[in-house]
């Protein structure tokens, strides 16, 4: 069984995706021959991709893929070892303070554990980026923050702290978080890992009606299969630190690469090969 | 396959054992120096590294705290109340225990002294200025330490474990504003006003021993120990307490910051901070005393 490398025939799979309608509009992130270490190791390889304006990226594969570390590096959380990313036309690593300060009222960003400040009450929480980036009263930044904790069913919650709510509700709360300022970039970290399947839905409902509402432009990182298809306009697939394929949904699906299908058919895949190899060296050592 | 026996008695395979560790070859000899250097080298730089980090973090707390207001980043008045409250004033009743014990100890101690030479009413001096020059100061210092220090520590280590500092970032909220700077100010405020505190409750502790033991009023108790203490002894306790506080903050905030690893860690670095800081606080009052005492 030979399974690709990433070769010439899937960087020409990268380049296919055909959106029309969605290629024709600005790119509001790029992400340039990116490279990055983790303690001398090589977790990211040369990871090039574009998003445009509007568009919603999945960013999928396996646990240890690199998928966190991407997106760490797009957030400016984690400096690459080479490449750029770019976000709304600004270099996130070579802009000025001011810039980048800028730059982050520009987003918003679901982490994978909600991430509430637990000294804060949920309203708080959400009017945290009101009270540090705009001039406007008490009471409206309240009434906002109501609103905004009703968009994600979470009316009547206000005065509760994270550690009262369940897993799927902080996760919401995150999310009515990174939306308060209207931003037109949205980042999440596996959106819906750990929750229910309805509330998954939920969440991926939320995320569709917030690219076609406000025309935000998202990227969101997971390994959830359905979730990702439901709501990706494009994947890409990220395995051991190279981008293996990134596409339309449907291309996906219909992927040659035996590791993209190993992927999305959750077939033990290469893993299980690497494991044999494993053995064997250790049967050789004897 | 074959099997390695030893016919000799485990006391004699330990001696021949010692033995051989004390005829290393000059190899090893090299060998365990070169261990030793290295080891003792990466010590160094860690020391200096994290030095330079602590110091770091003071500036770029102060920058926050001057500056701030200019780059639309103000430290919150509201947040630095708080943590005064949380800082000072919830640590009155345990302060008042630990410094009436300590002044009541120094007189049983004193009395006891300089009963030998038929001069125990000058306990009076004794406990007036060393609680005011030291022991108020280094028993405020502890106690903070071990409750604000230790509390810092944990706090920004658990957000640390949780992303929470990473949230702060990306929604372009500087966690060292933040954080740290609310507490610096709050510990700035608070630590005299604590130390005041521990002189007034370890001077009560030594009056009270006084009046049980030989009748000494409370009236004259005061007197007498208001007529030795001068400012000097004073600005020196407090002078102290602001330095203290700038340690506890610091090294708390910057073990927090260190974190890795999960709960374990939390725990690791929470200990870690207590420990430098009262470490540091002892080293820094034993200074402090040679150079304003000379």
């Amino acid at each position: 069984m030979d399974s690709p490398t990433p070769g010439d025939a899937e960087k020409r799979s990268t380049q296919t995706s055909s959106d029309v309608t969605v290629a024709s509009r600005p790119l509001a992130i790029e992400v340039r021959n990116l490279v990055c270490h983790y303690d001398g190791r090589e977790v990211l390889k040369n990871v090039d991709f574009a998003v445009s304006s509007g568009e919603v990226m999945v960013v999928m594969g396996g646990s240890g893929s690199g998928k966190t570390t991407l997106l760490r590096c797009m957030l400016g959380l984690k400096r690459p070892s080479a490449g750029s990313v770019r976000l709304l036309g600004e270099d996130v690593y070579a802009c000025s303070g001011a810039t980048l300060q800028d730059l982050r009222k520009k987003m918003g960003v679901a982490f994978q554990g909600g991430a509430l400040l637990s000294s804060l009450t949920l309203a708080e929480n959400v009017m945290l980026p009101l009270e540090e980036h705009t001039r406007l009263d008490r009471g409206t930044m309240r009434t906002m923050a109501r609103m905004k904790l009703e968009a994600v069913d979470l009316g009547g919650y206000e005065d509760l702290k994270p550690a009262e709510l369940s897993g799927g509700m902080v996760k919401r709360a995150a999310l009515a978080r990174a939306i308060v300022l209207d931003p037109p970039l949205l980042f999440f970290d596996e959106p819906s890992a750990g929750l229910d399947p309805v509330v998954a839905a939920e969440i991926d409902a939320l995320i569709i009606r917030l690219r076609d509402a406000l025309g935000m432009t998202i990227v969101v990182v997971t390994h959830e299969l359905a979730s990702a298809f439901k709501i990706a306009d494009r994947i890409t697939v990220l395995d051991r630190g190279e981008i293996l394929q990134s596409d339309r949904p449907s291309a996906i699906r219909e992927s040659a690469n035996t590791r993209v299908q190993d992927l999305i058919q959750r077939r033990p895949g290469r893993n299980r090969s690497d494991t044999d190899a494993y053995l064997e060296r250790l049967r050789g050592s004897n | 396959m074959f099997e390695v026996t030893s016919n000799l008695s485990p006391q004699s395979e330990r001696a021949s054992s010692t033995q051989a560790k004390r005829q290393l070859s000059p190899d090893a000899e090299q060998s365990l120096l070169l261990k030793f250097l290295v080891s003792t080298g990466r010590a160094t730089v860690g020391f200096v590294a994290e030095s330079g980090y602590v110091l770091a973090l003071a500036i770029e707390s102060l920058y926050w705290l001057f500056f701030g207001p200019f780059k639309g980043q103000r430290v919150r008045i509201g947040v630095v109340a708080a943590e005064s409250l949380q800082v000072g004033v919830r640590a009155l009743p345990i302060l008042f225990l630990l410094s009436f014990a300590i002044g009541a100890m120094l007189a049983i101690q004193g009395v006891h002294t300089l009963k030998q030479f038929g001069a125990e009413t000058q306990v009076v001096l004794a406990i007036a200025l060393s609680v005011t020059r030291e022991f108020a100061p280094l028993v405020t210092a502890v106690l903070v330490a071990g409750r604000t220090g230790s509390a810092l520590a944990a706090k920004i280590g658990t957000m640390q474990v949780n992303q929470e500092v990473d949230a702060l970032r990306v929604m372009g909220i500087n966690p060292v504003r933040y954080l740290v700077s609310p507490v610096l100010v709050a510990m700035l405020l608070m630590s005299p006003c604590l130390t005041f505190f521990s002189i007034i409750s370890a001077m009560f502790g030594g009056a009270v021993y006084c009046n049980l033991e030989f009748g000494l009023g409370y009236t004259a108790y005061l007197d007498q120990s208001l007529s030795f203490i001068k400012v000097d002894d004073l600005v020196q306790g407090f002078a102290k307490s602001f330095v203290f506080a700038v340690l506890i903050t610091l090294i708390g905030a910057a073990n927090g910051f260190a974190v890795r690893g999960g709960a374990e860690g939390v725990g690791r670095y929470t200990t870690r901070s207590v420990v430098l800081a009262i470490s540091s606080i002892v080293v820094a009052d034993m200074v402090f005393t040679f150079f304003l005492n000379r």
